[in-house]
């Protein structure tokens, strides 16, 4: 079973985890072709991209860096305010 | 014995013509060329040569034909979908393959099982009285029907699913069917070859020529082809063609994995679909049962399959099928699917002149090779999209004027 060496909570299944999608950035609100382009539209070959990942069990938000060309997870920082112990 | 069968026994050349040519060298140019030699790539060439009488095409494939998702799915062919312009779409599809193998002469194991999608709530049977209702509107045969009617055509199945989520009733669609998927991409690619199409198999594009705004050349592993017409039919590798031509879509890779079991006599008629368990499963005439299930959880460029995905799925179908415990998985394997935001494909023309998108199949494209194939050669002999695809453009994204196919095209979103 797939697991994330997570430097927060520990070793832990990927199923407990949730991806909630790549990083957009700030949106610029002012051009509205512009935001709606920023939100859809972008690279998606293989890459390292920057997501975030929920873990349903601690309710925690993490932000990964993932290559999407072999899955391997380069990085993991906890996102939630106020969550680091 | 009649005599040709004794002359053809005593014969030393047993000279079975090749399905497909197999030319050694790509000429200098093609009036059209075709990235990717899977069922869509293959149903263009077929219906430019066939219908439109454009014969100088290349078909390019950087591994062999029918080897990408088009030998990856689970064969199904449905038309129960919920958007209008998918239904429309998707009946087309469903006619040009109930009379293909006449067309292509050749045996594709059209199967009409029936197609029941179940319900194991008040609130799915809500969703599904909505795409029965639409889907009759358009002269679909599909409706809502009730447990019983699921036992009747599938006596094996525990309709209480172990007790935890009881089948409250089902969309049943009578011509759901399944077909033999590489004789799909066989047969088009005979078809089209024995009327001039050029299938270069091991030959994957690098690079796409564009001069104002107009493609002008596709480089290859195996040289430079002038052409003024492109068709990109790449699934999984659709982004590395967009980032050719300097295009950014809404289309992002997840791997939709899998797996058949070892053969049994026949005791599955129909399709038996559950988006609430997220599975879907056939029996094919040779005994096994191709299951399926919802897409990974997150982009991934790769057709690794996992344990994770085999083990949940059969957790489900044992829900559903108790006595299957004692059964074997023998094969799982992914395919990379192109999704996208609203389920529904991404076909047609471009902000490139000449440069034609087949793209945003996800985890639903199988059943649309037909009709992918005929939309795409009008639009590309025609330079203009076919009416079946024109609410399918990439464009629909920057206008917010999705389709949202979710509730009908995949199980598990």
């Amino acid at each position: 079973m797939k697991q994330f060496d997570c430097p927060h909570i520990g070793r832990r299944p990927a199923s407990e985890f949730v991806c909630a999608g790549g990083m957009i950035g700030v949106m610029q609100m002012e051009d509205p072709v512009a935001a709606r382009r920023a939100l859809y539209f972008g690279d998606a070959t293989a890459r390292i991209k920057r997501e975030w990942w929920f873990h349903r069990p601690s309710q925690l938000w993490f932000r990964f860096e993932r290559d999407t060309a072999n899955d391997q997870v380069l990085s993991i920082d906890l996102a939630t305010p106020g969550a680091a112990e | 014995m009649s005599i040709r069968l004794l002359k053809y026994a005593l014969d030393r050349h047993h000279a079975e013509p090749r399905f497909f040519n197999t030319p050694d060298t790509l000429r200098d140019s093609y009036d059209v060329v075709i990235i990717g030699a899977g069922g869509h790539g293959l149903a263009c060439a077929y219906y430019l040569a066939q219908v439109h009488g454009i014969k100088r095409i290349a078909v390019l494939e950087k591994g062999y034909i029918g080897g990408g998702n088009t030998g990856r799915n689970t064969t199904i062919v449905r038309s129960n979908y919920l958007t209008p312009e998918g239904v429309k779409f998707y009946q087309r599809s469903v006619e040009l393959f109930q009379t293909l193998g006449e067309e292509l002469d050749l045996n594709l194991f059209y199967s009409t099982r029936g197609h029941f999608t179940l319900a194991h709530s008040e609130a799915t049977l809500r969703t599904m009285r909505w795409r029965a209702e639409v889907n009759k509107h358009y002269g679909i045969d599909s409706e809502l029907v009730g447990p019983e009617e699921v036992l009747r055509a599938c006596p094996r199945i525990d309709l209480t699913c172990g007790g935890t989520h009881p089948i409250v009733g089902a969309l049943f669609h009578a011509p759901g069917a399944i077909v033999r998927h590489d004789a799909v991409a066989w047969g088009y690619a005979r078809r089209a070859s024995q009327m001039g199409v050029e299938i270069f198999q091991q030959t994957a594009a690098t690079g796409i020529e564009i001069e104002n705004d107009r493609v002008v050349a596709v480089q290859t592993t195996r040289g430079r082809i002038a052409t003024g017409k492109v068709v990109s039919a790449v699934a999984g590798s659709t982004p590395t063609l967009l980032k050719m031509v300097g295009l950014q879509s809404p289309i992002d890779i997840v791997p939709l994995q899998a797996c058949v079991s070892e053969p049994m006599k026949p005791w599955l008629d129909p399709i038996i679909v559950s988006g609430s368990l997220h599975v879907y499963v056939s029996q094919t005439a040779r005994g096994e049962l191709v299951m399926g299930a919802a897409v990974d959880p997150a982009e991934l460029h790769s057709t690794r399959s996992s344990l994770d995905f085999v083990t949940s799925l059969s957790d489900q179908m044992l829900d559903l099928f108790p006595f299957l415990a004692g059964v074997k998985i023998v094969r799982q394997w992914a395919g990379m699917a192109d999704m996208t935001p609203d389920f529904a494909p991404v076909m047609g023309k471009t902000a490139i002149g000449g440069f034609y998108l087949d793209a945003g199949w996800g985890t639903w494209g199988f059943k649309a090779t037909p009709v992918c194939g005929e939309t795409m050669a009008f639009t590309v002999a025609h330079d203009t999209n076919h009416r079946l695809i024109d609410a399918f453009g990439m464009a629909r994204f920057e206008r917010l004027q999705m389709l949202g196919e979710k509730g009908a095209a995949a199980v598990g979103h």
